[in-house]
């Protein structure tokens, strides 16, 4: 024994010195620890950098149709292994377990976070200070803009305003108030602080136009109608957008055109894209052996087709009718039609540089037309019919090249909002905000029930993640799931 | 068994030493007979006899009775035979050499290596399953796991990839962790930390040791909770001849199995029919079908008849003062895929060498240089799809080339498997050494100290370039990659050995010592796109597009320092007591827990050598035994305690990509060892002379404070932190026999393990459960619960096929209904079927695995089978759902599909497959049983007797054989299988098919 007790001895002695000490600290070289960091501004930029990258995403186009369009009269999808995602959107059966669902809530919060580490670390770093200033605005708007997008989805969600977050955390849901109390406030600070151009000349970093809009839609999405209309109206007034109308309305989105003044704000996609800097919402659209003007490009499996009721919508000589694939030509020459239910929207197209299943097209969020319509459906809700109403919907008409409508065309406000609302259609369908325009004319539930669909009132809300839940108890679901 | 091998092996060195000897023989012959007696049985027939010096020998007869040939007078006669001391009797002048052969009580005292040391078997107090390297029948075998599967009773041994070379997953006792690693630790020749993975070759290995219990394993501390796997090599014998022995044997492989697909015919009719009773026009008109003929048979288009040759040369002997071990080894295997391949080159130098009487230094070194040429496998989709994954799944109608000669690209979102198989070109070349240098030093008689140093590297690198022949080339724009790693790791470690002389009746045995050991990892990486040509392949990344390279590195570093002891009493050969203690520290840990202990204790009883234990020929010795001990798990990941700022998600700003820095992880600073708490009790006990020999045991290990990633509120920022949260427990009863069940002129000796295992997961802190496992567009397909085996299987129940709308009607309400298709159990009753209706469909650990091996000898042959069982156990057929709801339309589909329900066939529980409802697609259709039993190996040899005036001392050929037979339920190509590689989650999907393999060998001694 008295030897294993003077190796003993001996281990205690040499582990007891700082030697051991030294031997068991931990080095990182591919990682950075917080000390080694946030020293200067351009430590701050790198960290606001993964609040954009947060945001966009290589299926952004799709996971956003498959949630806002798929269950609306525009969209359906078909094939692919991602029908598994689709279907229950499509059949108004979605739980609380669906895949896209729970990633769209973690991303939201991953951007958060990241949007706090931000704001968290920016006062004592010492620099230029106007651009510090307006990285604490992009952090506020691009963290107000996560929980804007939390809130269409579930509603009141808990508010982080930390990124002092610890793994006991079990935060509770907000109350509806408190939520628009931020969103608002924040929105407003963003908006007073961010310049007219992006920040650094950078298209996609947000403007005081986009905070302006942000909350524009949110007030629209609480048919506030005096705010929104308002607030649309300050957006006009700054001077800064106008509608596309340089050509064919579908070439807003074209190579060319699609950073025109009329987008506000838009999640930008790379110039050289790749799998995860592109977009990948084009391979999942055109049907099997069509011929890209860009070859070689990847077909999916999964196809996103429009209803055939959808496009009944459109007049004949509407430019945006022209944003279908209704027939092509394969690579034998045979021309194939795409039948009921199967033509597909090409509005975002190819691009000259894109990667086999990745292309350049911007995903927006804001554009100017959104403004205008908005503004146009918050003064019929206010005052009736009214001719500001009809000119903002003509703007729009108009650089689609359709024929204006007069006050006479309509005979009620609700007249005037049901035709606004198809008009909506035809201009944002593949945009991602059917589901919130049907929702806020009350129709999101009475559409799909006429489709046949089992919907009920609380459809209107996405269920939280029963994963969320399941780590949370503090968390109440929404009602119905 | 180790004794008939002893004797073979005997017998073999008496035909070396007959070479040295030849010269001497004189021709003077003459006849001796007589007759071999043993002292209980009476006379022993099949008595193997040898004129000593020469080859002449004999074997005796039913009676015992024996004649041979003899010259001289200085004629020595050698009695061998199994569970005997072989004996030699000096012929004289006699006529008659009668002769009673002692029984073979040594068996008992063969030595077992365990962690810093070796014991006496009788001594041993813990688990250890004890494995000679001459019991593995390492015929075309690549690796030592390969070797070991089934042959240990509680080690369960499954290829992740059955490609050549492909990797394997080995569990002792079943799998403690939700996330860190739960394999095993293996030691090579004192060197921990060191998987050999392929690099070893199997010849060279002298005994492989499992350590089970944490008596066993708790030396090893915190590395010790997932089992040791302690691989010993061969060493030179002191004062023997060079012995040289060549090895070689060339095979050929098949698949075992294919699967049943459908012939472009079938296809076409299916398909239309399909389309009609989806009310859609058919898609292939009467003059396509009547023109198709069989179309493509894709998997006949992708495997082949692949040759494996292997040769094995050692060289071995060793004076007074020097012994050595040299070999060398080269393994050539083509894989049954297509351009897929495997080669090893090895070799090794194990020296000793004594200076004076007090010190001996010694060196084993290791050396090899292995290539893969590697088939695209994988769990992709679509475009993304191995070879096997787009063979199953290409139409059949579809050609493989084009009419310009080049590979056919598909109207299906599928790259040619053909042209994957022949353009994609992935080889990994790894360079392999490791190797300890020691130093004994004897300070006193029963003191002796020692000096380790170990060091172990491994350099792997990898050459990818995507042709753009087929569609996943294009979709990588012919991409090439090149990839470099290095892991590197050395020791340092200390010992001393104490044996105080406390006289007859007490031993004692003292071992301490301390180490230090550090790993570091090193990988870089660079890639290239859009190359100008692509005859440049993967070697000169400078063609590709300037914007589309890619550069990314790593570097990590980690260290453990380690104190350890183990004391070993033994009162009056009746009690034995063992404790170990172990002290690591890891860099890994957080700054509150940098350091642990492991402690460990037994004790065995041997009552068959207490006074009051009858005398008896049916128990010969019985030993009682038990164990408690507490062992750990640091395998996770380096910095995982700290608060990191890594990559995070690229920004992208005017149409240019900016790269962000984001916190990767939460801290932990308390993070600390995953323990194992694990107990055990045994009996070993020896009947009849020997003659049966086995153990029982019975263990439970208990894992808390787990490595969890552990799931947290995301409005943290983080899915998961890694915490010490969650218990688990695995538990069983394992049982060993070696029974020499014919000892006459035809031996046979049986070898029969099994092993029970309970595995159950005890609790997740807070959390109720945690889903895993994404695959094939299905998300959560397994469970972790309280209560449950790890990563169960989770879906739905099929209860079979809609028959009627008024069924539909009456039943749940289920999305997306129709008659003919699947109809699922409302497990929670609520009237609707929704994800709250899944439930555990099965799981991944067999309940019981057995492994039997028979050995029979006649004469000069020898036949060797080698049977492994595991039952009880399900497998997620993944590859199945591709024939149950295919990704697309128009894909191949399994011929079983063709009894789909139809109103004319309703008789079926085949569903009619008119709509793709996709959520329920992981259900009970595809948690298939996968229980099997299977002929592991087959060896047939014959040795050459009367080799004398030969040049050679040892003449063997052989037929030898693995995987010939498979008896299962289980509708995949292989049972035994994992495409997750070592994940707890286990699934098929289009796996690398598993080949029989014939080999022909010869095995020539000199």
């Amino acid at each position: 024994m008295k030897k294993y007790n003077l190796l003993l001895s001996f281990i205690i002695v040499v582990c007891s010195t700082t030697s051991c000490d030294e031997l068991l600290e931990e080095k990182t070289f591919t990682d950075l620890q917080p000390s080694d960091f946030f020293n200067n501004l351009e430590d701050a930029e790198i960290t606001l950098n993964s609040v954009y990258g947060e945001l966009r995403h290589s299926n952004i186009t799709r996971d956003a149709v498959t949630l806002q369009e798929v269950n609306t009269d525009i969209h359906i999808e078909r094939n692919g292994g991602i029908f598994t995602q689709n279907e229950p959107i499509e059949e108004f059966v979605w739980t609380s377990s669906h895949q896209w669902i729970q990633n769209d809530w973690e991303r939201r919060y991953r951007g958060i976070f990241k949007a706090n580490v931000v704001l968290d670390n920016l006062d004592p770093i010492s620099g230029d200070e106007q651009r510090k200033a307006e990285i604490r605005a992009e952090a506020i708007f691009m963290r107000a803009f996560n929980y804007l997008l939390l809130y269409d989805f579930y509603g009141p969600v808990p508010l982080v305003t930390t990124s002092e977050t610890d793994v006991r955390d079990r935060p509770s849901r907000a109350t509806e108030q408190d939520m628009i109390d931020f969103m608002v406030a924040e929105f407003r600070d963003a908006a007073n602080a961010l310049p007219l151009t992006p920040p650094l000349d950078q298209y996609g970093r947000p403007t005081k136009g986009a905070a302006l809009t942000a909350l524009m839609k949110l007030y629209m999405m609480l048919r506030d109608w005096n705010n929104a209309a308002s607030t649309a109206q300050e957006v006009m007034d700054l001077g800064v957008y106008d509608l596309f109308v340089d050509g064919n309305r579908t070439e807003l989105f074209s190579p060319e055109n699609q950073r025109d003044n009329e987008f506000i704000f838009v999640s930008v996609m790379s110039d050289t894209p790749n799998n995860t800097t592109g977009d990948g919402w084009l391979s999942h659209v055109v049907p099997r052996g069509y011929q890209w003007t860009y070859p070689p490009r990847q077909i999916f499996a999964a196809e996103y087709k429009i209803r055939s009721a959808f496009l009944e919508l459109f007049e004949p000589e509407d430019e945006r009718f022209d944003a279908f694939l209704f027939e092509f030509v394969n690579a034998d020459g045979d021309t194939i039609q795409l039948g009921e239910d199967d033509a597909r929207s090409l509005k975002f197209p190819e691009y000259p540089t894109q990667e086999a299943s990745r292309s350049s097209d911007d995903f927006p969020f804001y554009r100017y037309a959104d403004v205008l319509l908005s503004r146009a459906e918050a003064l019929n809700e206010l005052n009736g019919l009214n001719q500001e109403s009809i000119d903002l919907l003509n703007m729009v008409r108009d650089a689609a090249g359709v024929r204006l409508v007069t006050l006479g065309d309509f005979s009620s406000a609700q007249e005037y909002k049901e035709f606004l609302l198809d008009e909506r259609g035809r201009e944002f369908h593949t945009e991602a905000i059917r589901r919130q325009d049907l929702i806020r004319h009350g129709v999101f539930i009475k559409m799909a029930t006429e489709r046949g669909k089992p919907a009920q009132d609380f459809h209107v809300r996405y269920p939280i993640p029963i994963t969320e839940i399941e780590r949370n108890p503090n968390l109440v679901q929404n009602d119905g799931y | 068994m180790n004794s008939l091998y002893k004797a073979i092996f005997r017998g073999l060195l008496l035909f070396a030493l007959v070479m040295g000897w030849q010269h001497h023989a004189t021709a003077q012959q003459r006849t001796v007979s007589g007759q071999v007696t043993a002292e209980e049985e009476g006379t022993l027939p099949g008595v193997n006899i040898l004129v000593k010096g020469t080859t002449q020998g004999t074997v005796t007869d039913i009676d015992g009775n024996y004649r041979i040939n003899v010259s001289g007078e200085d004629a020595i006669l050698v009695f061998s035979a199994v569970g005997y001391v072989s004996q030699e009797a000096a012929v004289g002048n006699r006529s008659t050499v009668d002769l009673v052969m002692p029984p073979d009580i040594q068996a008992l005292d063969e030595v077992v290596v365990v962690g810093y040391g070796t014991v006496r078997k009788s001594d041993l107090t813990g688990s250890v399953g004890s494995i000679n390297g001459e019991e593995l029948n390492t015929v075309a075998q690549t690796s030592v796991d390969q070797a070991l599967q089934g042959r240990v009773a509680g080690v369960r041994i499954t290829q992740s990839n059955a490609e050549p070379g492909g990797g394997f997953s080995v569990r002792i006792r079943g799998t403690n962790s939700i996330t860190a690693g739960n394999e095993p630790l293996y030691v090579v020749d004192g060197l921990p930390g060191t998987n050999p993975l392929n690099s070893l070759n199997p010849s060279d290995i002298e005994s492989v040791e499992v350590l089970k219990d944490a008596s066993a394993t708790a030396i090893y501390g915190a590395r010790g909770s997932n089992g040791v796997v302690i691989i010993t090599t061969k060493q030179g014998k002191r004062e023997s001849p060079l012995t040289v022995n060549y090895n070689v044997s060339v095979g050929l492989q098949e698949t075992t199995k294919m699967l049943d697909m459908m012939n472009a015919q079938e296809y076409m009719s299916f398909y239309n029919d399909v389309f009609v009773d989806r009310g859609n026009a058919p898609p292939f008109s009467p003059e396509d079908i009547n023109a198709i003929g069989d179309g493509t048979n894709w998997q006949d288009e992708v495997l082949r008849s692949a040759s494996v040759q292997d040769h094995r040369l050692s060289f071995s002997g060793g004076s007074k003062d020097t012994q050595y071990y040299l070999s060398l080894g080269y393994f050539d295997q083509n894989g049954i895929i297509l351009n897929s391949g495997f080669q090893r080159f090895s070799g090794r130098i194990n020296l000793t060498h004594s200076i004076g009487e007090r010190v001996q230094v010694g060196i084993n070194f290791n050396n090899s240089i292995e290539n893969k040429q590697i088939a695209r496998i994988g769990n992709g989709v679509n475009v993304g799809a191995g070879i096997i994954g787009a063979a199953l799944q290409m139409p059949p109608t579809d050609p493989i080339f084009d009419d310009n000669g080049d590979f056919a690209f598909s109207l299906q979102d599928l790259s040619n498997p053909v042209g994957q198989a022949e353009t994609i070109e992935d080889s990994d070349k790894i360079t392999r050494m490791f190797g300890n240098a020691y130093i004994d030093y004897k300070l006193l008689d029963n003191l002796t100290a020692k000096a380790n140093f170990g060091f172990s590297r491994r350099n792997l690198e990898e050459d990818l370039f995507f042709d753009t022949q087929t569609l996943i080339g294009q979709l990588n724009q012919g991409q090439a990659q090149k990839e470099f790693r290095d892991d590197t790791d050395y020791l340092i470690e200390f010992t001393a050995q104490y044996d105080p002389d406390l006289g007859d009746n007490h031993r004692l045995s003292i071992l301490g010592g301390f180490g230090y050991q550090q790993f570091t990892f090193n990988e870089f990486s660079a890639s290239s796109r859009n190359f100008s040509s692509t005859a440049f392949g993967s070697n000169n990344l400078g063609a590709g597009e300037a914007s589309q390279n890619l550069v990314t590195s790593d570097r990590q570093e980690n260290t453990i320092v380690s104190g350890f002891g183990r004391v070993n009493y033994n009162i009056l050969d009746k009690y034995l007591l063992t404790g170990t203690f172990r002290a690591d520290g890891s860099s890994r840990f957080g700054v509150n827990n940098k350091v642990a202990y492991f402690p460990s204790g037994a004790f065995a009883w041997r009552i068959s050598n207490e006074s009051f234990f009858p005398e008896t020929d049916l128990i010969e010795d019985l030993k009682l035994r038990a164990s408690i001990g507490i062992s750990g798990n640091q395998e996770i990941g380096n910095g995982r305690s700290q608060i990191l700022l890594g990559r995070g998600p690229v920004a992208v700003l005017d149409g240019i990509e900016f790269e962000s820095i984001a916190p990767t992880q939460l801290a932990n600073p308390d993070l600390k060892w995953e323990t194992t708490q694990s107990f055990n009790i045994g009996m070993d006990v020896t009947l009849l002379n020997g003659r049966i020999s086995g153990s029982i045991e019975y263990f439970q290990n208990t894992t808390r404070d787990l490595l969890l990633e552990l799931p947290v509120p995301t409005t943290t920022g983080f899915g998961s932190s890694l915490q010490n949260v969650g218990d688990t427990e695995n538990s069983g009863i394992e049982f060993n026999l070696t029974s020499r069940n014919l000892t006459g002129e035809l031996t046979w000796t049986s070898n029969f393990n099994f092993a029970t295992l309970n595995n159950e997961v005890v609790s997740l802190g807070e959390l109720p459960r945690i889903l895993q496992g994404n695959v094939r567009f299905l998300n959560n397909i397994t469970l972790l619960e309280p209560g449950i085996p790890m990563n169960s299987y989770y879906g739905y129940e099929y209860v079979g096929v809609f028959q009627s709308q008024e069924e539909i009607d009456n039943a749940p309400t289920q999305a997306n209904s129709y008659v003919g298709g699947r109809r699922f159990r409302d497990v929670d009753g609520d009237g609707e079927i929704t994800p709250d209706d899944r439930t555990v469909l099965g799981d991944p650990f067999p309940d019981l695995t057995m492994g039997l091996n028979n050995v029979f000898t006649y004469k000069n042959f020898q036949l060797e089978f080698f049977f492994e069982g595991r039952f009880g156990f399900e497998l997620a057929n993944v590859t199945n759902i591709d024939s149950e709801n295919p990704i697309d339309d128009l894909r191949n589909r399994q011929r079983y599909v063709l009894d789909r329900w139809t109103p004319t066939n309703s008789d079926t529980d085949v569903p009619s497959f008119i709509r793709p409802s996709r959520p329920f697609d992981l259900n009970s259709r595809v948690i298939e049983d996968a229980s099997f039993i299977r002929l592991r190996n087959f060896r047939f040899a014959y040795s050459f007797p009367g080799l004398e005036n030969r040049k050679i001392s040892g003449l063997t050929i052989y037929l030898a054989g693995q995987n010939l037979l498979t008896i299962t339920d289980y509708r995949g190509y292989n049972p035994d299988v994992n495409s997750f590689g070592d994940s707890n989650t286990v699934i098929d999907y289009t796996a690398y098919p598993l080949a029989r393999t014939y080999s022909i060998g010869i095995d020539i001694k000199l």
